[in-house]
Formats: C-alpha cells, sequence, structure tokens
C-alpha cells in the first residue's frame, strides 16, 4: 500500500493505493500523525483503493475522530463501499 | 346461446289465434251455405203463401163465364172483393188483383183487395175497377199470356221491400181472358230468415268460444302453466342445483305429469352425481394436501440436495422422488470431530406408507449410532425392533458408512443394498457379502466391510432407482454403465474426483439414457471422497505480515472471481488476525479446497475456545468501531456458512463460500 499526501493551504488530501489490511493500516495511522497541526480538513482519495480489511475501516474511524469529523471521502470502489456500508460508518462519512 | 333473440310468442296466445281463425272460416262458410238455404226457403214459402191465394181466389171466382158479370155487377164486385180480401186476410196475402190485359199491354183491374184495410181503401181509390195501369208488365205476366195456364211467379223489389207475386190465368174457350195476381210481402219472411241465420251464426260463434274457452283453461291448467314452472324449474336448477324442485300433485297422470317425473327424477340424480363428485373432489384435494404435507416434512428431513465440504471429506448427495412421496431416503450427519456417517436407504413400496416406514428407518439408524452403538449392532436392534411389529412386512435395504475424517478408515454396513461403487483410480463395486434387508427376518446379518481409502478416493452410494432407470424400450441403465460413466468423469476430470461434479455428470447420463422415458422409481445418490486435510494443511507463522499474504495468495489461486476473491480474503484476514491477536495460539493451519460451485477455507488453531458463529456480538456506536470486534461481524455477514468445532484442544472452523458473486 502506499500513501500520496498532498497539502492545499489547511486541506490535506491521503491518496490511498492498493491493500489496506491489517499490515497496512499502521502506516495509515502514521500518516495522520504525521499531518501538520494547522490541517483543518482532511480528503482520504480511495480512487485506487483496492481492498480495505476492519483494521482499515478502523484507521479511518480514527481519522474521523483526529479531525473532529472534517473528513471527506473520495471515490471509493463498490467493493469498498460495501463494507462501508456493512461496517455502519457510511452513515458519518461525508463523500463527493 | 347465441345469434338473434327469437320473437317469443306463447303457446296459449298462438292457440287462440288458431282458434279464432277456424271460427272465422266456420262463420264464412255458415254464412255463405246457410244464407243461400235459408233465402231460398223464404223464396219458396213466399211462392208458395201467393200462389195458394191467387189459386184460393180463382176457385172462389167459379167458372171463368160468370167474370163478365163483374164488369156489370157491382154488386158482385163487392162480393167478389170481401171473398178477395178474406182470402188475403187468411192466407196473409197482402193484395190480390183480377184484371185484363189489352193490346197495349196496359192492366184495366176489375177486383183488388188488401189484407190491409187502410190498404184496401187506399188501392180501391188507385187501381179498383175501371182503373188503367200502364206500368210495364212483369215478365211472369208476359209469359202467362203467353199460354202458361198453370201460372207464373214474379219476385221483385219495389219501394216497400221485396214482393212476391203469383199471376194465374183466368181461360175460356183455351183463351186468356183475365188475370188473378197474388202479391205477398216477402220482408217479413226475409226478415225470419235472416234472424234465423243469425241465430244459427250465433250459435256457431256461442259455440266455438265456449269450445275455445274450455279447451284454452283445460290446456292452461294441465299443459301451459306445469310447463312454464317446469321451465322456470329447470332454469333456476341449471343457475343453483341446490333450489327446490316442487312436485305437482295431480290425480291422473298424462304426458305433461311424464315428462315433469322425469325431470324430477334427472334432478335427483344430478344432485347425487354433484354430491358425489364433491366429495370425491373434497376427499382428493385432502388426500393431495396430506401427500403434500408428506412431501414437506420428507423435504425437510431428505434435501433435495446435500453438500458437505472443508471437513476432512467432501459429500455430495442428492434424491428425484419418482411420485410426490418417495420411497428412498439419504442421510449425512457428524458423529463427532473426526467422524461422518452417510446412510442412504430404500424402503419397499412406495407413497405415504413407505414414506413414514422410511421416517422410522431414518430416525432408528441416527439415534441408534449417534447413541453410541456400532453399524452392526445399530443394524440388529433396529431389525429386530421393526421385525417385532411390522403389519405391513414392509423392508428397507440399508447401506451406512461411517468415515473417520482423520485415518481416511471407512467402516460399511451393507443391508441388502445395492454395492457401492469404490471411487478410486480403478473404479470398481466393493466386494463384500450384500447381507440381508431391514424388517425381513428378526436374526437377519448385513454385510461389514472396513477399507481405508487415500486422499482424494471416495465412495458412491447409490439406490436401483439409478441402475434400473430405463429408456423407452425397457433397457436399464445397468452396473456396467454406472461404473463406465464414472470411469470416463475421473479420466476426464484429470484424474480427481468431485463429489458434486460427479453426481451431476452421473445425473445427466442417466437421464440422458432415459430420454422421455418417465421416472418409475426413486433416484439417490450420494458420493462421498476423503480428502486427507493433514495432507494439505498449510501451517500459518503467528506473523501477519508474512502470513497474510499467503492465505491472499492461496485464494487469488483459487478463485477466478477477483471481487469474490477479495470477500474470502477479507474473511480470511478476520478470523486469522484474531486468532493471533486474542486466541494465545502457538499453532495455525489452514486447508483451502473447493469445487465449481462452493469452496471451504478452514482453520485450525491450538489456542482458547472461541467459537465466532456463536459469540454475542454487541452492537457498537461509531466512536468505539476503531476498538474490535468488528471483524467477526464482517466475516459472518460474507460468509455463506460456518461451521466451529474444538476438537483434541483444537478450533476447528470451517468458512464456506460460494465461487462466484452471486447476482
Amino acid at each position: 500500500m502506499t500513501i500520496e499526501k498532498t497539502i492545499d493551504g489547511t486541506e490535506a488530501t491521503l491518496a490511498i493505493e492498493g491493500w489496506l489490511d491489517t499490515n497496512a493500516a499502521p502506516e495509515l495511522l502514521k500518516a495522520l500523525d504525521e499531518l501538520e497541526s494547522d490541517t483543518e480538513s482532511l480528503v482520504l482519495d480511495l480512487k485506487k483503493l483496492e481492498y480495505i480489511s476492519s483494521s482499515g475501516v478502523r484507521g479511518i474511524v480514527s481519522a474521523y475522530k483526529k479531525m473532529n469529523g472534517a473528513i471527506k471521502v473520495r471515490g471509493a470502489a463498490p467493493g469498498i463501499m460495501s463494507i462501508f456500508k456493512a461496517t455502519g460508518i457510511d452513515k458519518k462519512l461525508s463523500f463527493e | 346461446m347465441g345469434g338473434k333473440k327469437k320473437p317469443r310468442i306463447s303457446l296459449l296466445a298462438r292457440t287462440a289465434l288458431f282458434f279464432l281463425l277456424t271460427l272465422f272460416l266456420s262463420l264464412l262458410v255458415v254464412l255463405l251455405f246457410a244464407r243461400k238455404y235459408v233465402f231460398e226457403d223464404a223464396i219458396s214459402r213466399s211462392y208458395a203463401i201467393s200462389a195458394g191465394a191467387a189459386t184460393a181466389a180463382m176457385t172462389s171466382l167459379g167458372s171463368a163465364d160468370g167474370l163478365y158479370e163483374l164488369f156489370f155487377d157491382e154488386e158482385y164486385r163487392d162480393s167478389v172483393h170481401k171473398t178477395f180480401q178474406f182470402i188475403c186476410k187468411k192466407t196473409a196475402t197482402d193484395i190480390i188483383y183480377l184484371y185484363t190485359v189489352d193490346e197495349d199491354q196496359r192492366r184495366h183491374y176489375i177486383v183488388t183487395a188488401a189484407k190491409d184495410d187502410e190498404i184496401d181503401a187506399i188501392i180501391q181509390d188507385t187501381i179498383s175497377f175501371d182503373m188503367v195501369d200502364d206500368e210495364e208488365l212483369y215478365p211472369a205476366e208476359v209469359r202467362v199470356l203467353e199460354g202458361r195456364s198453370d201460372g207464373e211467379h214474379e219476385f221483385y223489389h219495389t219501394d216497400s221491400g221485396y214482393m212476391c207475386m203469383f199471376v194465374r190465368p183466368v181461360i175460356s174457350d183455351g183463351k186468356v181472358i183475365a188475370l188473378i195476381g197474388a202479391s205477398y210481402d216477402a220482408d217479413d219472411i226475409i226478415d225470419e230468415s235472416k234472424k234465423n241465420l243469425y241465430f244459427i251464426a250465433g250459435l256457431v260463434i256461442l259455440v266455438f268460444s265456449i269450445a275455445l274457452i274450455s279447451s284454452l283453461i283445460l290446456m292452461r291448467k294441465s299443459i301451459f302453466v306445469p310447463v312454464r314452472s317446469l321451465s322456470k324449474s329447470m332454469r333456476s336448477f341449471t343457475k343453483n342445483i341446490d333450489s327446490p324442485v316442487p312436485k305437482r300433485k295431480t290425480n291422473f297422470s298424462d304426458e305433461i305429469t311424464d315428462m315433469e317425473s322425469s325431470f324430477y327424477e334427472m334432478t335427483e340424480n344430478m344432485r347425487e352425481y354433484v354430491d358425489e363428485i364433491k366429495t370425491l373432489t373434497s376427499d382428493k384435494v385432502q388426500v393431495e394436501t396430506q401427500l403434500d404435507v408428506a412431501r414437506r416434512i420428507q423435504s425437510g428431513l431428505i434435501p433435495m440436495e446435500h453438500f458437505v465440504l472443508g471437513d476432512g471429506c467432501e459429500i455430495y448427495g442428492i434424491e428425484k422422488p419418482a411420485r410426490a412421496v418417495g420411497g428412498d431416503f439419504y442421510d449425512i450427519f457428524r458423529l463427532d470431530s473426526d467422524r461422518i456417517c452417510v446412510v442412504v436407504g430404500d424402503i419397499s413400496g412406495k407413497g405415504v406408507s413407505a414414506a413414514m416406514f422410511m421416517v422410522m428407518v431414518k430416525t432408528g439408524i441416527r439415534e441408534n449410532i449417534k447413541g453410541g452403538r456400532s453399524l452392526a449392532e445399530t443394524f440388529s436392534s433396529l431389525n429386530r425392533e421393526i421385525c417385532f411389529s411390522n403389519p405391513e412386512t414392509m423392508f428397507a435395504t440399508v447401506a451406512a458408512i461411517i468415515l473417520d475424517t482423520k485415518t481416511g478408515v471407512i467402516k460399511y454396513l451393507n443391508g441388502g443394498h445395492e454395492l457401492p461403487l469404490l471411487l478410486s483410480k480403478d473404479t470398481e463395486y466393493l466386494e463384500l457379502d450384500a447381507g440381508c434387508a431391514l424388517g425381513l427376518f428378526d436374526d437377519a446379518n448385513a454385510g461389514e466391510k472396513e477399507i481405508r481409502l487415500s486422499d482424494g478416493e471416495g465412495l458412491l452410494i447409490f439406490t436401483d432407482g439409478v441402475t434400473e432407470a430405463n429408456d423407452a424400450e425397457k433397457n436399464q441403465f445397468g452396473k456396467d454403465r454406472l461404473r463406465e460413466r464414472v470411469r470416463d468423469y475421473y479420466s476426464g476430470y484429470g484424474n480427481r474426483y468431485e463429489s458434486e461434479g460427479l453426481i451431476k455428470d452421473l445425473m445427466s447420463g442417466v437421464s440422458g439414457f432415459c430420454k422421455d422415458a418417465e421416472q418409475f422409481d426413486d433416484i439417490t445418490c450420494v458420493a462421498l471422497i476423503y480428502r486427507d486435510n493433514e495432507k494439505e494443511r498449510r501451517r500459518l507463522t503467528m506473523d501477519l505480515a508474512s502470513s497474510l499474504p499467503v492465505l491472499r495468495d492461496t485464494i487469488f489461486g483459487g478463485i477466478d472471481d477477483e471481487e469474490r476473491a477479495k470477500t474470502i480474503i477479507l474473511v480470511c484476514e478476520e478470523i486469522f488476525t484474531n486468532i493471533v491477536n486474542y486466541s494465545g495460539a502457538k499453532n495455525v493451519s489452514f486447508y483451502f479446497e473447493r469445487t465449481e460451485k462452493l469452496c471451504a477455507v478452514t482453520f485450525f488453531d491450538d489456542g482458547v475456545p472461541f467459537d465466532p458463529v456463536t459469540v454475542n456480538l454487541r452492537d457498537k456506536a461509531f466512536e468505539e468501531l476503531d476498538t474490535g470486534g468488528m471483524g467477526i461481524r464482517l466475516a459472518r455477514m460474507n460468509t455463506k456458512e460456518m461451521v466451529y468445532n474444538r476438537i483434541d484442544n483444537t478450533n476447528q472452523l470451517v468458512l464456506r463460500f460460494e465461487t462466484e458473486t452471486q447476482p
């Protein structure tokens, strides 16, 4: 899995590519820790995300908590969306 | 009924019309013929009267010679006048006159007299002695003057009505010297005749009317009313078969009462038939409902299809009943962590009784074996039990096997059943004593054998419905054809047996052989393949970083559908992560296998007992989702079937999936 970070003013974008499984989840948590302190909103670009397990879902929940809800999800594939729905986090996330 | 509606004319009206027409014709006939007769009669009577009067007047005159005296003797004329008047009154003749006719055809009156005194007075002034009348002579007068000595009739019409005149000649020396005429007013007699005619006509009308009315009354009572009420009954009967059909009381029988009683009889018969049909139908419906219930109960007991995979073996069984309720059965159940039991049986007879017997045999075997009895003990105990009370003398052939999935050892018991096909590289029928069917003799024994299967080998157990399936020419599928079909399957499938594929191939072989011939016996078939998962198990290290890719690669290698593979990988990851994080296990291994439609992943771990199938998962709030528990939920949601067993201090979890994403 790779995470690519771009900064636009106070908005940070994390583009996650590949498999976000138990092994990869810590990388996401690390990327969240490394966000600049002035970051006000976060965009998770999931266009190239191929797989997510519950560890990955937990990582997204952590991101949501860290940003106090100022988080947007972009371009989740149907397979990923069905897992969001199965876990119930689709109700809290805003998708664009 | 279709087409145009016919105009309705009641039979009663038609009969009345016919009567009136007949009446009219009769009246016409009466009036035409009777009129002729009646008038002729009147005329001849008038003639007789006038002729009588003329003759009487003639006679009263005496000889013709005395006639001359009348011209001179007034007294004599008065006496003749009186005589004539007397004759008039006596004969009812109106006028009598005596006169001569000169060369100019003029009448010279001598004596005239009228019956009526007033008229007499008038005619004394108009046509009495010495008076001349030059009115044209009537033909009768002319004929008399020409020499008709016995007198002539004349019937003529005047202002006062019809007159009948009789003229006689007074002859002296062969010469007509004078004429005597008598006129009779025929109006009275014609009136009388008319009255008679009208009376006859009235009588005819009266008789006809009475006949018409009385026959109409009679017909109405005995034909029209009964027919109308009969047709009304018929109509209401056809609308509602239970509507009452009234029976008319009559003193005698006729064609109508015959018809009524036939109809009454018919309605009674029809009601009986309908009742009979109703009873039959409701009986049939009841039987069918019961059969349907039996079928549903049976299909609950015997699944049409059953598939076991991932427990050290794969088993696939099917049952195709020939009728609503079959006599074949099969049963697959786990005895303990290592042993799986398969039973196949065929009950003699068919229908509900066979099905009930089947249930007894099936549950009897299952309960005995589950209760710890060996196959042989089970057979003899159940056999004794059945023989003790078997009023229908039913029996069942049974085949029962117990497979030890750890060792591949099979214990096989045969109670009069078709011998199974050993699914090995040689594919031959198992050789053993066939034994005796359950329920025949209380001291019967079953054949027994113990064999050891290698990985990938198995048994095909079937009922005679397979080998005795026949085509339209009554050729049987047979054991040889069965074996060849299985051999072809084995070689055509890369020298590998797979239970579901094998049986489906065999079934299509059987139905291809039978074509359109009706299936007359139940077909039941179970294939059991031993999979030595000990041999194929793969160890996983407790390190997620190295183990998760192994799982992922195994599943990607076995499943073509990428989305499906990802879902299976997700479930495996969740289960494995859970084992690593929470079970405290030191050894974890897994085993993957698949057939065409299904695949199974089995995990073995020596950690603390944990059953993810039944563990109670608390619903968590969103904020708690990052704390765990979500994984098991995801795993459950995405698995077709999850089976947990704790065997020898080992958690064994079988996860079954479909190999393709279901639409």
